[in-house]
């Protein structure tokens, strides 16, 4: 009797272990309210340290100025950041009071009702101050939900090798048509085999934003008045054809490796070993560079300002990291949140961000600041063109850049029919999984 | 007390055998509920992480659900229409049942065979340096692994297989690049990692058949293929039912290596398989109705695909 009331025990034991196992996954979070102040939680990705060192500084000069609020930083790897904040906005719990934020997920995050729409002051002064690409994927029904911090720009920089632009002695170009002679010159040719590239815009994010800024650039349009996709113009069709001439047969200045070898390695990083001439990129990639190749800005490369296609100075951009605040906070809470992002969003904090991280100043105040200029000279060629920036548009730009790159590859391959035949069956395919 | 005296009494007056009957039947219940009592843990354990997420999956799949803004329209059999009609989703299916079948095949076959040689060596000591070798790949995480050949042995400009091409006079392929090559990359990385367990099994199966069989066939002078295709290959069908089903499931349900291996799917959507599409559309599009309609198409594939194996491999013998 007494051995069967130890094994019911030992098994009650087991199955309230077991449960409570079960049940602890559900765990909370504390509300982050304390009876001294209100304590904020800001997510943030791990970057190089001199973006969590500027997220820290901006932090410690706030809480200074507001002794009642505690700002808590907690950092996570890139990779796993988006998995993380989705699930945290999904579930409602666990998560943060602020999160940095990737613009690309608020065309997802913002209409879904889980980031808290900016007070309506706020939401004036983004519209007034920044560049409409910059919150763009932010709106959601006129009402933005979060502050952009930088202007996301991949067109309108090109990265030169200074040393393999000397040798195909050419000078750096001013126009399209001084660009392709100096890519044609450049590209040296082992037989069919490219050694060294004369102008690399085959890359993921490449092949899209060349393309829609050479269709803007020549007064037309890739999208429709509702939103939708539109790429069988007669302008497009010609840059298209551009394009494919640039990557493919005789008159080829690279090839599709960017596309389709499968490597990691990209376009400005062969740039950077002497395998590549020019690379249209943004100025993210410069740092590298100098930290991981060890060459010297302005005497082995530079970045110099992009010759436009057409006689406008027009090109696509996607909104760049941005903050936002939770939905669902209580009203302390939420007003101390914005209150930090108010902080955060002034110019004086904004532009020490943007010079700390090497980005673009998503306000038109502080990018055409001379003293921006001044500390961050890898953005002058970018500064006088930032105005013609069209939002790409609200949708999955991943999804965009993918069935872009499939179909430049395959009619680059001659596996896509005429023009028409391949860019009626892009748009079509474009139109279908872009608006489900 | 008085009720328990009268109890016993009554256990003793049908006589001893009735009373020994009686003792087994309390027994046996006693013993039933026990076991109940500790497969309840399991039970829960059964319920919360399977039972009720296939069906929370089954509901979902008819529902237009994004998880971001807690909408759930109930449409129907939409999502398993929008499947028949959907490009990748065939794109999908089809590479799962090409990698599957490939893989599955070249593993059995190869991990016999492997097994088979090993087992040939005299030298305990020997076989188990072998066998430890061959599961070497297997202790490390797969992810890890892909990320090792994508970066050194596939990659185009710099991997060891071009340059050995190369040196060979030859012109490296974009392994992981180009649409003909990319799911033979995927299946050969498979086998290199996953090889090793089915030898093992095989090796314990050829260890477990009677040394007595094969010292008959020797005396009926069999050679050596006429003992692998008489003796060890039918005695090893329980082995080679468990090793074939097990695999099966496993390669249907294959992630790491091509999401970790491939860009974004490899090239025209050429290594795109039905789990990576199912993690696409959950976590990337948000289409999660659509996602766990691909999910129940998943689960009833490996259904239908391990019943019929079970079914054909049937094995009614014991040695």
């Amino acid at each position: 009797m007494k051995k069967k009331l130890i094994l019911i025990a030992l098994t009650v034991v087991l199955t309230l272990g077991v449960a409570l196992v079960i049940t602890g996954c559900g765990g909370s979070d504390s509300d982050g309210g304390s009876s001294d102040g209100t304590t904020l939680t800001l997510w943030t990705h791990n970057n190089e340290d001199t973006w969590n060192e500027s997220y820290q500084n901006i932090v410690d000069a706030y809480m200074e100025e507001n002794p009642d609020v505690t700002v808590n930083i907690e950092s996570f790897p890139y990779d796993e950041f988006e998995s993380k904040v989705q699930t945290a906005l999904m579930s409602n719990e666990g998560g943060a009071d602020i999160y940095e934020m990737w613009g690309g997920w608020g065309v997802d995050f913002a209409p879904a009702g889980v980031l808290a729409p900016l007070p309506e002051e706020m939401q004036a002064e983004v519209k007034d101050e920044c560049y409409p690409n910059t919150y763009g994927a932010l709106e959601a029904d006129g009402v933005i939900y979060g502050v952009p911090q930088e202007f996301n720009i991949e067109c309108g920089g090109l990265i030169v090798n200074n040393n393999v632009m000397k040798d195909a002695g050419v000078e750096v170009p001013t126009t399209w048509d001084e660009l392709k002679a100096a890519a044609e010159k450049g590209t040296v040719k082992d037989g069919n085999k490219i050694k060294v590239k004369g102008f690399d815009f085959v890359n993921w994010d490449g092949v899209m934003y060349l393309w829609t800024s050479m269709i803007l650039s020549q007064g037309e349009n890739y999208l429709n008045d509702d939103g939708t996709i539109n790429v069988t113009s007669d302008a497009a069709k010609k840059a298209w054809d551009e394009l494919a001439s640039m990557a493919s047969g005789d008159t080829a200045v690279t090839n599709l490796s960017g596309l389709d070898d499968g490597s990691d390695i990209e376009g400005y990083q062969e740039l950077y070993t002497g395998d590549v001439m020019m690379v249209p990129r943004g100025p993210w990639c410069l740092a590298e560079g100098v930290n991981d190749f060890g060459l010297e800005y302005g005497k082995d490369f530079s970045y110099e300002a992009m010759p436009f296609y057409g006689p406008e100075k027009k090109f696509a951009a996607e909104t760049g990291w941005s903050m936002a605040v939770a939905a669902g906070l209580d009203e302390a809470q939420e007003a101390a949140a914005f209150d930090f992002l108010e902080y955060f969003f002034s110019d004086d904090v904004i532009m020490q961000h943007n010079l700390a991280c090497g980005q673009i100043p998503a306000k038109e105040a502080v990018a055409q600041d001379p003293e921006y200029v001044k500390n961050f000279p890898y953005a002058e060629p970018l500064v006088g063109i930032l105005d013609g920036a069209q939002f790409i548009g609200s949708f999955n730009t991943d999804v965009f850049k993918e069935c872009v790159n499939e179909s430049f590859s395959a009619y680059c391959k001659g596996e896509a029919g005429t023009t028409d035949e391949c860019l009626a069956a892009l748009e079509k395919t474009l139109n279908k999984k872009l608006f489900k | 007390m008085r009720g328990g005296r009268d109890a016993l009494r009554a256990l003793q007056v049908p006589g001893d055998r009735t009373r020994e009957q009686i003792r087994k039947v309390i027994k046996l219940k006693t013993s039933r509920k026990f076991l109940l009592l500790i497969l309840i843990p399991i039970f829960i354990e059964a319920l919360v992480f399977l039972i009720i997420p296939i069906l929370g999956t089954l509901g979902i799949s008819f529902l237009n659900y994004n998880p971001l803004n807690h909408s759930a329209d109930f449409v129907g059999l939409d999502n398993y229409r929008e499947l028949l009609d959907d490009p990748d989703a065939v794109k999908a299916f089809k590479n799962t049942i090409v990698f599957t079948v490939v893989a599955v095949a070249l593993n059995i076959v190869i991990s016999l065979a492997v097994a088979t040689l090993i087992s040939q060596m005299k030298s305990n000591k020997t076989r188990s340096f072998f066998r430890m070798i061959v599961f070497l790949p297997c202790m490390a995480p797969m992810v890890a692994s892909a990320v090792v050949w994508g970066r050194s042995i596939f990659n185009t400009k710099i991997g060891l297989v071009n340059q050995i091409i190369e040196a060979f006079g030859g012109e490296g392929v974009a392994w992981t690049g180009d649409p003909h090559y990319v799911m033979f990359s995927v299946i050969v990385f498979t086998l290199w990692a996953d090889l090793g367990y089915n030898i093992i099994l095989y090796s314990a199966g050829i260890d477990g058949i009677p040394g007595e069989v094969y010292e008959a066939a020797e005396l009926d002078h069999a050679g050596g293929w006429n003992k692998f295709f008489h003796i060890t290959l039918p005695l090893l069908g329980r082995t080679t039912t468990f090793v074939v089903l097990m695999t099966l499931i496993s390669y249907f349900q294959m992630f790491a290596q091509f999401s970790v291996l491939l860009f974004k799917d490899g090239p025209q959507n050429s290594g795109l398989v039905l789990t990576s599409y199912i993690y696409e559309n959950a976590f990337i599009y948000k289409e999660m109705g659509y996602a766990a309609a691909l999910s129940v198409v998943l689960f009833l594939l490996i259904l239908i695909v391990s019943l019929v194996q079970q079914r054909i491999n049937k094995v009614d013998w014991e040695y």
